[in-house]
């Protein structure tokens, strides 16, 4: 089980406060459980839609195919590499 | 005029940094340390020997996965590819108009480049911010990518040729 030490000021109105007590009065559940799992569920949404996309099935093919034969470089990107004004470290 | 280019530490001065977008700027003084404690992103900074932050780049891991109307359909397909975000990329004003947001992309791209070829990555994705952002991404030989013209793609096999 998750620890939870942490608190978690939140302002809502009157209108907010009454409908999450009926809500989770009619799931039998706290307040407190409805408001973190809808955060939770909301938060994963965001937290995957930076690091994921999902494409149609054929624009994925069409993609998979031109990773598999990359053309030459731009000539605009070949010369930044060729003569870098920068070291990495 | 050589640049040094690292992972951003607290060490670096970014508290003038000035690219001519407030949001670019925020996000290095404000979340970029966080992010990258985290593990979830790794920012890189240039500057010239001084620790004064002159541009920045943030990498991180990115997935691309295949929408399959059932499982049957994509059975024996990827389902997904791996490769990385160029989550941002910013130059100081300073630096505007000399040419050197070709360099910064290169430092940039050779990150990733290294990336794949020690732990895998086909790609480099970004999201262009504006049209100006699209066509400079464009000019670089990024793609856009098919009902999503303002998410362009490089594949990392490109850059193998140019690695160390």
């Amino acid at each position: 089980m998750e620890r939870k030490e942490k608190v978690l000021n939140v302002r809502v109105s009157d209108r907010q406060r009454a409908a999450y007590e009926r809500a989770a009065a009619v799931e039998g559940t706290t307040v407190s459980a409805l408001v973190t799992t809808a955060a939770d569920a909301r938060a994963e949404e965001i937290l995957r839609s930076v690091s994921t996309m999902t494409m149609a099935s054929d624009v994925f093919d069409e993609l998979l195919a031109g990773l598999d034969r990359p053309g030459p470089l731009a000539p605009s990107l070949d010369k930044a590499l060729s003569g870098p004004r920068f070291k990495n470290r | 005029m050589e640049f040094i280019c690292e992972v951003f530490t607290p060490t670096h001065d970014a508290s003038g940094f000035d690219s001519g977008q407030a949001a670019l700027d925020t996000w290095l003084r404000q979340a970029a340390r966080d992010s990258d404690a985290r593990n979830l992103t790794r920012t890189y900074i240039w500057h010239q020997g001084d620790r004064v932050v002159l541009a920045y780049y943030t990498l991180m891991p990115y997935v691309i996965e295949r929408q399959t109307l059932s499982r049957k359909q994509g059975r024996g397909l990827p389902e997904r590819i791996a490769g990385y975000l160029l989550a941002r990329l910013a130059l100081h004003r300073r630096l505007h108009g000399h040419g050197l947001g070709s360099h910064v992309l290169a430092s940039a791209l050779t990150r990733a480049a290294l990336g794949a070829r020690d732990l895998g990555g086909r790609f480099v994705i970004v999201d262009a911010l504006d049209d100006n952002a699209a066509a400079f991404y464009r000019h670089h030989g990024f793609d856009p990518i098919p009902g999503h013209p303002q998410r362009l793609i490089l594949p990392t096999a490109a850059l193998d040729p140019y690695l160390p």
